[in-house]
């Protein structure tokens, strides 16, 4: 085994096109047995080409069981009966001509009388039954009475919400702070302005539920989430204190469809699956349906933004001061988050309010607080750039403080076109305007060890030459089981074909969830570990074979030996035996040495056409570079770029929840008035993957389910701006709002 | 759904006496009626199906008149695609068809479903709240509440739009309907498929019980006949129009000799408005003029807190449609 | 006269196709049977109908309220069919009904039987996936996978229908699946690769 040793590797990433590398030199001590760092020298074979996605014959197959595709003889699918009212109590609760209705095994309570109904859609009960129709038929029977009280589902107007002029600007007074006042003062241009964004549901395609089975006090359930462990430990806890008595709980997420940052908790339905199959004592499936998926499993909160700021003769940001309000729902975070890399020099102060209503609270979702911020201050920057009479990519050249970025928007600028595209002039009095804009991105998460028990993988090497890499953790659809593939078949010096790579099942070692971009970089480098330690094993049993001293022998290109004395891959395994050789790796902490970047950097470009007839948007095109760690899966993780990219489109054009105030019901929860981007909306995507040698663990990777969400919003809205003149400081960028913004202009 | 007897006739005749039973739900694709139904919206103990009427109920032809016949149940992509529809008189049409929905509901959908179908108001089609246009409540919820998608113009106690896209090309191309109602035949105008005062409460259309479109009469277009369509939506992929029209304008030595403008999701019904096309009458094709009828078309307008963005919208949306008319 | 000219139109009566596939011999239909002057009538209760999916005929229990969708799944185990959104406005259930795609939630599982239905698992039933499935994979055309297997179906019909399809046509054909990780650009490129008969190889 390898002691702890210094280690010189190089991190950093060589130039872009026209511009100079940022290479740098760095010493680290990597834990004792781990394998060494792989850096930006390193040459790979596997890492970092096109490798096809492992499960996607599965997938594209249409034989990939999700949760949702989980069956059993004689099991029951079940429903919620969810609560009618925004707020109130729970009076009464009949359930007993429902548990008679015909095909029904079990109806339970999920709300205790007296207790408070905090939104439309609190969940009050659940029937199973032998199918759904059954099911709904029972829950007609229920008798639910409430004691209703006053409600509120608009955050704009909670109590402590600031106050608005009749064009939706925030007018309350800010609060006192002389030297940002002085800063302010002293700037040679300022400007102030509110903007706002409404509230995104996730909208996985699979919605949430699960399939519960008992056997004995052993609970077997399926899931669809994106946190096996989180969940099964959250179940065994929640079924205890309903009183059942629960032995082992295994968790199963193979396949799941799409999470977003919804699908942390078991929720409600998760509970009330386990309750349901112990009680009928036959396997049961519960999952929401579309309405209850938009309604009752979080979303991305609406806010309200406020900023003002200033900048000196030189265009450099002086002052900054930044609020937000956001929506809470009945208790939850609305938080917003804003870039703080345009202000190190400035004098600034940033603050928050939730406020809280009637209505299902936020979940994270897809870098939580961050596109709204972002759409809000990129915005603010352009319109800040204006008034100053410079050009927004020099403006961000200007006051831009990350070095990785300085060279993103530079490179960036070159491959969109920017400065032709900002060029072109709209012909006067034409239906159709273009306009181009920009914004940043940054992440910061390079993942780590775990809490407690660190992240394991198991590597098992067979006999027959086939290799498996396992963990418990999840894939919820960016590629998981095929980076695993990836990392161990460059561990090995074989072809991905050989290996075989396993998610979901809580039977395996403990992963994280997948959330903050952090699964890939908390699991790769355990990954390569168990395939490391794999490795060694095999390399001695090939040593004692040929009768050479295990230093001699590597394990490379497919075959493992020493000089002339060489095994084929698959001659070597048949010295393995009956029992596959079958090892634990784990996750060491990072490094304690500084990493090249502490966060990842990236910029979007976008290009609008505007039909000034009809306000409506589309966007063109965009072009993204991405800042991504070290790049394992090449494929996949371009799928994941463009996808956020889409979902941004999507975000910044289409998305909201509208609500029936009265009611405090969602008026659109569907996918017909809940609009998302489809295929005829699609821009023309183009991203360059930047992959970065960080130097924090041996693998250096990063996630990409946050970072290329971040911009996509706020360049779209500053692409807007440029092409009409006017901001539409409010999200989405209906047409609706594009007219009324053209209106104000002539005006 | 609820439970219910699905019934096959064998005959129109048999269909039509079928339909007239109480709780009876007459359903060719049943696009419409299966989401109402599964929303628990509509009940029926009965349905009877029209599609297996194919020889009496489906498919265009063109007769020797000249005119087009549409049976009722022929789907939305199968019109679209029949080759009588590439002709300029019946651009209109055929791009109404292209519009609809998305390719799986056109390849499904049938054209008398889409003409016939429940305004998609998304107070009237929840369960959760009773309003007066599904006869549960004492007003009109989208009056006072959520109201972006709904009624601009011809409204009276409901502001329900009526959300199909072939009836608005339909009507300005003069097109009649003929029913079966037991052993009657009836062949009428299309006007007079939708309520003249279209109320709360008042049904989509004024077919009687058991009565069943059967086809869909298209005269013979007049030389120098072209029609367009168009509607302004939120996104491009499968959407909702926000607004619609059709029009129909016969050109003779480069002057407009007739002309017909309707409107669509704009009011309770298909809306043609008479004297904005009269405008056009006598009259070269032009901007300015273009401009003087969508503004007539949206005369008496009264828009409700949250689609006030309808009239503006919905007034370029005619000037494009006479623009690719005399284009 | 009219003379039905639209070629896509099937003459053939649903009792005839019924006929063939044997549609539900059931009391309560043996009772409408007895009285000849009514039409022919399926009570509420339990039906086994036969549907003829990937060229077999298949028997399965549904209620007359049962959706194709659901017949497929929960009767079939047909699973590629995914419930999305249950309301047609998301393609996740297309399975293609006599050649075309339809979404199986909005047919009633009564209104298919007699039809020639093929679903998503019909397309890796061969010693070798089709082609269209293989370029899924190799064009990386799914991200979480719950919309892809109605993606395939309608990228299927694309290609029956258009050989080779420009990009506005499989936009066209694409407009009634929805996609949330947002994989849309890798389906066409997975539709053009097939249309261009490549299978295999790098990217």
């Amino acid at each position: 085994m390898s002691t702890p040793r210094d280690v010189e590797i190089t991190v950093g990433y060589p130039a872009l096109p026209g511009l100079e590398d940022r290479l740098e030199k760095r010493t680290v001590k990597p834990a004792e047995g781990d394998a060494a760092p792989w850096d930006a020298t390193t040459k790979f074979t596997t890492i970092g080409t096109d490798v096809d996605r492992v499960d996607g014959l599965q997938k594209a197959s249409g034989r990939a069981k999700y949760t949702y595709d989980i069956t059993f003889p004689g099991m029951l699918q079940a429903m919620i009966l969810r609560a009618p009212i925004a707020k109130g109590k729970l009076k009464g609760l009949e359930l007993d001509e429902a548990s008679r209705m015909p095909g029904i095994g079990a109806v339970v309570a999920l709300k205790d009388l007296g207790a408070k109904v905090r939104f439309v859609g609190d969940a009050i009960a659940a029937v199973a039954g032998t199918t759904l129709n059954h099911v709904r038929d029972a829950i007609e029977k229920i008798r639910a009475e409430y004691d209703l009280e006053e409600h509120n589902v608009d955050y704009v107007v909670a109590t402590d919400a600031p106050l608005l002029s009749a064009t939706g600007q925030i007018e309350e007074p800010w609060a006192e702070a002389a030297e940002l006042e002085a800063a302010l003062k002293e700037a040679k241009v300022t400007h102030e302005a509110t903007y706002r964004t409404e509230v995104q549901t996730h909208s996985s395609l699979e919605t949430h539920g699960g399939v519960a089975r008992w056997n004995g006090n052993d609970l077997e359930i399926w899931l669809s989430t994106q946190a096996t462990f989180g969940c099964r430990g959250e179940l065994a806890q929640a079924c205890k204190a309903k009183g059942i008595d629960v032995g082992t709980v295994t968790l199963h997420a193979e396949f799941v469809g799409g999470g977003f940052g919804s699908k942390f908790s078991a929720g409600i339905e998760g509970l009330a699956v386990c309750l349901l199959a112990h009680a009928a004592k036959v396997p049961v499936k519960l999952m929401l349906d579309r309405f209850e998926e938009h309604t009752t499993t979080g979303n991305r909160p609406g806010c309200l933004m406020q900023a003002r700021a200033g900048v000196d003769a030189d265009g450099r940001i002086v002052a900054w001061d930044w609020r937000s309000f956001g929506h809470a729902g009945f208790t939850g975070s609305g938080g917003v988050s804003v870039p703080n890399y345009y202000t190190a020099d400035a004098k600034k102060r940033t603050a928050h309010k939730d406020l809280n209503i009637d209505a299902d609270p936020p979940r994270p979702m897809r870098a939580p607080g961050h596109p709204q911020g972002w759409f809000g201050a990129e915005l603010f920057l352009d319109e800040l750039a204006t008034k100053a009479g410079i050009d927004p990519l020099q403006f961000r050249l200007k006051n831009d403080r990350e070095a990785i970025r300085l060279d993103q928007w530079r490179f960036g600028a070159a491959k969109f076109g920017w400065d032709a595209a900002r060029a072109r002039k709209n012909e006067a009095g034409a239906r159709f305007l273009t306009g181009s804009g920009l914004a940043s991105a940054r992440w910061g998460n390079l993942g780590g060890a775990g809490r407690g028990t660190p992240h394991g993988i198991t590597c098992r090497i067979h006999q027959d030459g086939t290799v498996e890499t396992r963990s418990g953790a999840q894939d919820i659809g960016v590629g998981t089981k095929t980076m695993m593939a990836i990392v161990t078949a460059e561990e090995l010096g074989i072809p991905v074909a050989r290996i075989t790579a396993m998610t979901g099942h809580t039977t395996d070692p403990s992963g994280p969830a997948s959330g903050g971009s952090t699964l890939t970089p908390s699991i790769a480098s355990a990954v390569r570990h168990a395939a490391f330690l794999a490795k060694q094993t095999l390399v001695e049993i090939v040593a004692k074979h040929i009768g050479v001293p295990l230093s001699e022998v590597h394990c490379a290109g497919g075959k493992v030996g020493s000089g002339t004395a060489q095994l084929r891959w698959a001659d070597a395994c048949k010295l393995i035996g009956p029992n596959p050789i079958d090892e634990r790796g784990k996750r060491h902490p990072n490094y304690a040495e500084k990493p090249f970047h502490a966060s990842q950097c990236g910029a979007q470009f976008a290009e609008v056409k505007v039909d000034t007839w009809t306000g409506l948007v589309e966007v063109t095109r965009m072009f993204g570079i991405q800042d991504c760690g070290l790049v394992l899966a090449k494929k996949q993780a371009e799928s994941q770029v463009l996808g956020a990219m889409i979902q941004g489109v999507s975000y910044a054009l289409h998305e909201q929840r509208i609500m029936d105030k009265r009611s405090g019901r969602m008026l659109n929860g569907d996918f017909l008035r809940y609009k998302i981007t489809g295929v005829r909306d699609l821009p023309r995507l183009e991203c360059h993957m930047h992959s970065i040698a960080n130097g924090h663990d041996s693998v250096g990777a990063a996630g990409l389910g946050e970072p290329p969400s971040v911009a996509t919003a706020a360049a779209i809205g500053n692409a807007v701006f440029h092409a009409i003149g006017v901001p539409v400081r409010h999200l989405p960028i209906t047409p609706d709002k594009v007219l009324a913004a053209l209106a104000s202009k002539k005006g | 759904m609820k439970p219910f007897t699905y019934v096959v006739p064998k005959s129109l005749a048999e269909a039509s006496e079928a339909g007239k039973q109480p709780n009876t739900v007459l359903k060719g694709a049943g696009v419409d009626l299966i989401d109402r139904m599964k929303e628990r919206l509509q009940t029926p103990e009965r349905i009877v199906n029209l599609l297996p009427l194919k020889d009496e109920l489906a498919g265009v032809a063109v007769e020797a008149s000249g005119e087009l016949k549409i049976g009722a149940t022929t789907t939305i992509a199968q019109l679209e695609q029949h080759e009588a529809l590439a002709n300029p008189a019946l651009a209109g049409l055929q791009a109404a068809a292209a519009l609809t929905a998305s390719p799986q509901i056109r390849n499904r959908a049938t054209v008398a479903g889409n003409i016939l179908q429940f305004t998609r108001c998304w107070y009237v089609r929840s369960e959760a709240f009773h309003c007066l246009h599904g006869g549960r409540g004492p007003t009109c919820l989208a009056m006072t509440g959520e109201n972006r998608y709904h009624a601009v113009l011809g409204w009276m106690d409901c502001v329900r739009v009526h959300p199909s896209n072939l009836a608005p090309p339909l009507l300005a191309l003069d097109a009649e309907y003929s029913t079966r109602l037991g052993d009657k035949v009836r062949r009428r105008k299309f006007t007079d498929l939708f309520p003249a005062e279209p109320r709360a409460q008042t049904a989509e259309h004024t077919l009687e019980a058991g009565e069943i479109v059967t086809a869909i009469h298209v005269p013979k277009p007049a030389a120098g006949t072209r029609t367009a369509y168009c509607e302004s939506r939120e996104k491009l992929t499968f959407d909702w129009a926000t607004t619609a029209c059709a029009v129909k304008v016969v050109l003779a030595g480069g002057k407009i000799a007739a002309a017909s403008v309707v409107l669509g999701a704009v009011a309770p019904v298909p809306l043609p408005r008479p004297k904005a096309a009269a405008l056009l009458l006598g009259e070269a094709p032009s901007a300015t003029l273009f401009q003087k009828v969508a503004e007539a078309a949206y005369a008496g307008a009264s828009p409700l807190a949250h689609n006030d963005y309808k009239l503006v919208v919905g007034k370029a949306i005619v000037r494009e449609a006479l623009e690719q008319a005399t284009r | 006269m009219t003379v039905p000219s639209d070629r896509g139109f099937s003459r053939r009566s649903f009792l005839k196709g019924s006929a063939v596939a044997g549609i539900a011999t059931t009391g309560l239909t043996a009772a409408a049977h007895a009285v000849p002057a009514a039409p022919e009538s399926f009570g509420p209760g339990r039906h086994e109908i036969a549907l003829l999916v990937n060229g077999k005929e298949q028997k399965v229990t549904v209620e007359t309220r049962t959706t194709l969708l659901d017949a497929l799944r929960d009767g079939l185990d047909l699973t590629g069919c995914k419930k999305v959104c249950d309301r047609g406005s998301c393609g996740g259930c297309t399975v293609l009904m006599n050649g075309e795609p339809v979404t199986g939630c909005l047919v009633l599982a009564m209104d298919a039987v007699g039809q020639s239905l093929t679903t998503v698992e019909s397309l890796t039933e061969g010693d070798t996936p089709h082609a269209l499935v293989q370029n899924f994979v190799k064009c990386d055309a799914m991200q979480c996978g719950f919309c892809t297997p109605g993606m395939v179906m309608s990228s299927l019909a694309c290609l029956q229908k258009r050989g080779k399809p420009t990009e506005e046509q499989m936009r066209t054909d694409l407009s009634g699946n929805l996609c949330r990780c947002g994989t849309y650009g890798r389906v066409m490129e997975a539709i053009q690769r097939t249309a261009a008969g490549g299978t295999g190889g790098g990217k």
